[in-house]
């Protein structure tokens, strides 16, 4: 077994070189994933995604596994740069049924992903699965797009309260379901 | 659960915060509110929570042939900046803004009674600087006085971090703007790895300096962090070798 995430991202603050390339081989596919799903570009999918990587190995140090998993918090630094990203291009919002192949990871957890769950994350994906198609897109478009509720209803032409109320619905219905698991 | 005044309207913009989608005004609203509300402070990490989960279903994709190379070579270049961007004598000369910043500091002390020495360097060749530095140090019985930058979660420098080695040692903060409106803590943690909250309900927005006498040597301390209300980190600051 290799080392933990943690472990990983110890020696990254540290600046070992070779846990720092353990590290950048161990992520790289998701958060390059990550940044192309959200640009839909290769050329600038990488670039953010080796920006996510400086930025992660400029606050290693400060990094609290009590808040949740290595990969959460590297994914979302990769997500925010990615967003900002794609509102600096302006580029036309990646539709959400792209993600209906939303998938979990391909590999095993890696060692040390112990906040979430693989059996946790099974149960997330299959209840957004289960959202009405509305809320799912909603909810989508502001995590993967960065959407603000304004600029979905416009986008989709709909109400803001609508938009607000599908958000703040799906993603108590996601918290909910994980939260029957837990029981 | 307890009610409070507000957690109803609190509670319909929660979920936007979570996503990073709020605008200004609401974020702000809901991050005063959970700084009072166990509640609601509980509902905001959990939903946060829930969209970091949500964030680790992309799909992997292979990136361009050559990629770990060049983000290794990212952090030599990085890493090669930082160490010579850090410590007072490095910053480049001429940066009015740091000039002031460090007055600032030295006021802040000033006006907390700490028995420190207030450096302030204008345009004087480096003999005076250093002159001045020397005396300042004598006045307040100090080893040394040190500078690092604060950064942001992006990597780039919103101020800086001051210590001075004196007795009592102390450590001034200061940032380059007003930070969003909102409370915040400032916590050191030290090189053998135990965390000392020094202050909490800092009102950062309003003034963009604060200091505070310290319980260990600044050589002891090996980062500082800025929290928001949510405690999330805002900015911090590695304190490396002097």
């Amino acid at each position: 077994m290799g080392l933990s995430d943690e472990s990983l991202l110890a020696g990254l603050a540290s600046a070992d070189p070779d846990t720092a390339a353990a590290f950048v081989r161990r992520f790289q596919s998701r958060v390059f994933g990550l940044a192309y799903a959200i640009l839909g570009d290769r050329e600038a999918a990488t670039e953010v995604a080796q920006e996510a990587f400086v930025r992660a190995w400029r606050h290693a140090a400060v990094f609290d596994p009590r808040r949740g998993t290595v990969a959460a918090w590297l994914l979302t630094i990769t997500r925010n740069l990615a967003i900002d990203a794609a509102r600096l291009r302006r580029t036309v919002p990646v539709d959400p049924v792209l993600f209906s192949s939303l998938q979990l990871p391909s590999s095993d957890p890696a060692p040390g992903e112990q906040v979430t769950t693989a059996a946790e994350l099974s149960q997330l994906r299959r209840a957004l699965e289960e959202l009405p198609p509305a809320q799912r897109r909603c909810l989508l478009l502001a995590v993967f797009d960065g959407l603000s509720g304004r600029e979905i209803s416009e986008l989709d032409d709909i109400p803001l309260g609508t938009v607000k109320t599908r958000i703040r619905t799906a993603l108590t219905t996601l918290r909910s379901a994980l939260e029957v698991r837990d029981d | 659960m307890t009610e409070q005044p507000g957690c109803r309207q609190v509670r319909e913009l929660i979920a936007e915060v979570a996503l990073g989608i709020a605008d200004a005004e609401d974020r702000d609203l809901v991050l005063r509110h959970v700084l009072t509300c166990p509640d609601c402070r509980a509902e905001l990490s959990e939903l946060t929570g829930v969209v970091d989960d949500l964030v680790t279903f992309t799909p992997q994709a292979e990136p361009p042939t050559g990629f770990e190379t060049t983000v290794l070579s990212r952090y030599d270049e990085t890493a090669r900046q930082a160490v010579s961007g850090r410590g007072l004598t490095s910053y480049p000369s001429g940066r009015p803004r740091w000039r002031q910043r460090v007055a600032l500091a030295a006021g802040v002390l000033l006006v907390a009674g700490v028995s420190a020495g207030a450096v302030y360097w204008s345009d004087r060749d480096d003999r005076e600087v250093a002159g001045g530095l020397r005396r300042s140090l004598g006045a307040a019985h100090g080893q040394y006085f040190v500078a690092f930058p604060l950064l942001d979660l992006a990597g780039t420098q919103r101020g800086a971090v001051f210590g001075y080695q004196g007795n009592p040692p102390w450590l001034a903060v200061s940032t380059s703007e007003p930070l969003p409106s909102g409370r915040y803590a400032v916590e050191v943690v030290t090189k053998t790895g135990v965390t000392r909250r020094l202050a909490t309900g800092l009102d950062l927005a309003g003034s963009p300096a604060w200091g505070s006498a310290i319980p260990v040597a600044v050589h002891e301390v090996a980062l500082l962090r800025i929290l928001d209300a949510q405690d999330r980190l805002v900015l911090s600051a590695r304190l490396g070798k002097r």
